[in-house]
């Protein structure tokens, strides 16, 4: 009887597919920011006069119910924002470093906004008010 | 010195590697899925802080108007393409920080986008903007 010759299956080699994955992990935990995403109903305003930023220490966020959080947490009014501010950005000598990221609501009213920003300038923060580009048409 | 055969090493001390690359994965994925790679996009406006009396800032500067959903540039009403062409043509980038100032005047009822839209303009110009609240409105 004749036998036929055994064809063994080709291995593939996944020694190095858990380093890899670390790699990747170690990736996306550096990329990986949480806290600007926070707030929940936000509609952006749009500018065509913007630019790439890099993304700031210090968040305040305005929603489209009037709502304050900084950094994620909620606040009662503009006097609280400057002195947690104040307290983020004390001592931060570079521009960089006391630039206060501002994602507010398109919808909101000056008499909401307003003293946040003066609040965010007296407590000696930079304000980077965040906005998108508006649809090509 | 005496040496372990190889084969008891193996067998008791070896660290259980097999379950790594699914852990792994799992958190590869869930790294994946909430990660943003996109930028933000906005303006930075280095806002001059303290107070000025209105007049002295008026004297100076150009004032630009957010009243009722209207824009006015030194209470002149216009368009914000109208403003823009202006304020470039006052070279303000040229000018020392005290002369590229614009103050922003809103009031209580403008909303943001609005400001923003402003704001943005006044940059893009190369001015600085002082925000000034206005009481009253609608």
């Amino acid at each position: 009887m004749k036998t036929r010759p055994r064809h063994e299956l080709p291995v593939v080699p996944t020694a190095n597919l858990v380093d890899i994955a670390i790699l990747l992990i170690i990736f996306y935990m550096a990329c990986s920011n949480f806290v600007s995403q926070q707030p929940g109903n936000l509609k952006l305003p749009q500018s065509p006069d913007i630019d790439k930023l890099n993304e700031p220490l210090v968040l305040v966020a305005i929603d489209n119910t009037g709502a304050i959080r900084v950094q994620g947490h909620p606040v009662s009014g503009s006097a609280d924002v400057e002195s947690l501010v104040a307290a983020l950005v004390h001592g931060q000598t570079s521009e960089e470093k006391r630039r206060v990221m501002v994602r507010c609501d398109a919808g909101v009213r000056q008499e909401v906004f307003g003293p946040v920003l003066e609040a965010i300038v007296e407590a000696g923060g930079i304000v980077t008010a965040v906005g998108e580009k508006p649809p090509a048409r | 010195m005496y040496k372990l055969p190889r084969k008891k090493l193996l067998g008791q001390d070896a660290i259980p590697t097999t379950s790594l690359a699914d852990m792994m994965f799992l958190l590869l994925i869930f790294f994946i899925m909430t990660t943003t790679l996109t930028r933000v996009t906005g303006i930075v406006t280095d806002m001059p802080s303290g107070s000025k009396t209105r007049q002295a800032q008026a004297e100076k500067n150009p004032t630009l108007g957010l009243h009722n959903g209207q824009l006015t540039l030194d209470d002149k009403p216009m368009t914000i393409e109208e403003a823009e062409r202006y304020l470039k043509g006052l070279h303000l980038p040229q000018r020392s920080d005290e002369a590229r100032v614009v103050v922003l005047s809103a009031t209580g009822n403008e909303n943001y986008q609005f400001y923003f839209r402003a704001m943005s303009m006044i940059q893009a110009c190369g001015g600085i903007v002082a925000i000034e609240s206005v009481e009253g409105g609608k």
